[in-house]
């Protein structure tokens, strides 16, 4: 019995780590990349790529429907101070 | 300054890859440089671009987008993000404990998207952009997505088994739907598994059970979970042999030390070496039988049966331990004198490592229908019945490795301490060992013929059994070439093989 009952604190934990950011209930890590994360670069782009680097377009996970971010890091768009993704 | 976001930006028949699409409008309030924006893209979309979405808060028409809980952009249609949340975050950099404040924003897939690129927007001038090699330099965008499902368990492969004892079974569960990370954890009679001993897979899709016992016959379940839910499949298990007994007659003598079992010496020179009994090969289980005799542990008259149960005399005491010896472990019975066993391989104990001493005053009960002991571990036998005296034979279970039963007797001096005290004990218990010896299943091969240009025979399979096939062009030859292998099903094995392979060969089927 005393397995059962720290398999249900696992699980407990798991729920737990996966709305430590705030991502609402059946929203989880996504296999869009590794470990979920794609890293935009100060210089990449969304657009034609004339004027910095296209950013490579990456498949949206099968059945999913809605997608959740948490942007993190900053990039230099003056040479100056780093700015965050707003 | 680069970007300039103040004054409201539309590009028009820009593209990516074969798709056209406008710019978007961005609010005109403050420190909008440099926003990250995305796309949810349909590389198959060739007609007009959507017209730009319009995120500006001075016009009327949208709120700040910052502050949007959620949004349903039309696919190639740029969309902004900024850092995903509904209030402007301070720069982050300990991204694993930091809790941003606000709400998550959620951004609805629109149909036809199968891609999403992402971007920094709205800089008219990326050539400046720095791009250092640390990873404050770059947005990491962290994606969160609600693709999954509850699991669902579609099948476990080999429920209902029976499988011979000594070989291997499994176990495998099969899903038709569920969302990672998946966990799963094996049950047997309500207790979680975990891996170990004859164990493997325990918190897999696979539990794969080896060196089978009867013991492992029984019900087994899987809980496979998940953030969305969890489910549950039962698969049963029963464990079986054709076998026959070895059987043997031995005299333990009251001052047999148990601690002398595969060691050099004894830990009391006054007693003797306990009895050694070597086990068949495929041995599964012991009984211990017809157990009879008392001895005496203190010269005064008085007698213990093989249980520790004081018959006549008395002051023994209600417990007793031995503590551990040369790599045998120490063992705790309830009262004193006791009739134990170790089971050990062809190797001597490590007379550093004993096992963990087993504890069958407050913790084993001596009641047991089946026990299995580690190796190099001292176990309580006594007379090998339920009750003292009466009641159903035990069943001792034989550990993996184990070649060697060994019989002896747990002393100490004043009963509690490191082995020793058999100066002044006496008497002999005698004792019939059985041992169930597992039967090798013989091979016939049966419908032995040519089929066209095919040659083929088969043999009867039993369920759980592993068959090799080896071949060999000389009947007489030392070593055989290995043909194939396959586990038993209970059913026949039928082998082909083209007929243009040469001279004539010979086959033969070998049983583990």
């Amino acid at each position: 019995m005393n397995s059962n009952t720290c398999n249900v604190i696992a699980i407990g934990l798991l729920a737990a780590a996966a709305n430590l950011h705030g991502q609402t209930a059946g929203f989880h890590v996504s296999s869009i990349s590794t470990n979920g994360i794609l890293k935009v670069q100060a210089t990449d782009t969304y657009y034609d790529g004339n004027n910095g680097t296209l950013f490579q377009a990456v498949p949206l996970p099968p059945g999913a429907t809605h997608l959740q971010f948490r942007v993190t890091g900053g990039v230099i768009t003056d040479g100056s101070q780093p700015a965050n993704a707003l | 300054m680069a970007a300039n976001l103040q004054t409201p930006y539309d590009w028009t028949a820009t593209t990516y890859g074969t798709s056209t699409y406008k710019g978007v409008f961005i609010g005109a309030t403050t420190g909008v440089d440099p926003a990250l924006f995305g796309i949810f893209l349909n590389p198959a979309f060739t007609g007009k671009a959507p017209d730009s979405a319009n995120f500006r808060s001075d016009n009327g028409v949208m709120p700040d987008p910052r502050t949007l809980p959620s949004y349903a952009p039309l696919a190639n249609q740029p969309v902004y993000i900024g850092d995903g949340y509904t209030t402007n975050n301070a720069y982050v950099t300990n991204v694993d404990t930091y809790v941003p404040p606000g709400t998550i924003q959620t951004y609805t897939i629109p149909p036809g998207a199968t891609e999403l690129v992402l971007g920094i927007g709205a800089d008219q001038d990326m050539s400046d952009n720095v791009n250092a090699a640390n990873t404050n330099s770059a947005f990491q965008v962290h994606v969160f997505d609600d693709s999954g499902s509850a699991p669902v368990i579609a099948s476990i492969s080999g429920a209902g088994t029976a499988a011979l004892a000594l070989q291997t079974a499994a176990f495998s569960v099969m899903l038709s739907a569920g969302g990672a990370p998946i966990h799963y954890q094996w049950y047997f009679h309500g207790t979680a598994l975990q891996d170990g001993g004859n164990v493997a897979g325990s918190q897999s899709n696979t539990l794969t059970l080896s060196w089978l016992q009867y013991g492992n016959s029984g019900l087994y379940q899987v809980v496979v979970s998940n953030e969305w839910g969890t489910a549950t499949a039962n698969a049963t298990l029963g464990v079986y042999a054709t076998g026959h007994f070895f059987t043997t007659n031995v005299t333990v003598a009251g001052n047999a030390e148990i601690h002398g079992a595969g060691n050099a010496g004894l830990p009391d020179s006054s007693g003797v070496e306990p009895v050694l009994i070597n086990l068949p090969a495929n041995s599964l289980a012991v009984y211990i039988t017809n157990v009879s005799g008392t001895i005496s542990l203190n010269g005064n008259g008085g007698q213990n049966d093989a249980d520790g149960v004081v018959v006549s005399g008395g002051g023994y005491p209600a417990w007793s331990y031995s503590g551990p010896y040369g790599g045998i472990s120490g063992i705790k019975i309830p009262g004193a004198g006791a009739l134990v066993g170790v089971y050990e391989p062809a190797t001597a104990p490590a007379s550093s490592t004993a096992p963990d001493t087993a504890d069958y005053y407050s913790g084993i009960p001596t009641n047991f229908t089946a026990l299995l002991p580690l190796l190099y571990q001292t176990f309580f036998i006594g007379d090998g019945l339920m009750g003292d005296g009466g009641g159903s034979a035990q069943l001792f279970q034989i550990p993996q490795g184990a070649t060697r039963l060994f019989l002896g007797i747990p002393d100490a001096g004043s009963f509690d301490g490191p082995p020793g005290g058999y100066s002044d004990n006496s008497g002999a218990f005698t004792v019939t060992v059985k041992v169930l010896v597992a039967d090798t299943p013989s091979v016939t091969f049966t419908n032995v013929q040519t089929s066209g240009t095919n040659f083929s025979f088969s043999f009867p399979t039993l369920t759980g059994q592993s068959y090799t096939v080896e071949t060999s062009t000389n009947i007489g030859a030392g070593s055989w070439t290995y043909y194939t292998n396959v586990t038993g099903n209970g059913s026949g094995f039928k082998v082909t093989l083209p007929s243009n392979q040469g001279g004539a060969r010979f086959f033969r089927v070998e049983v583990p």
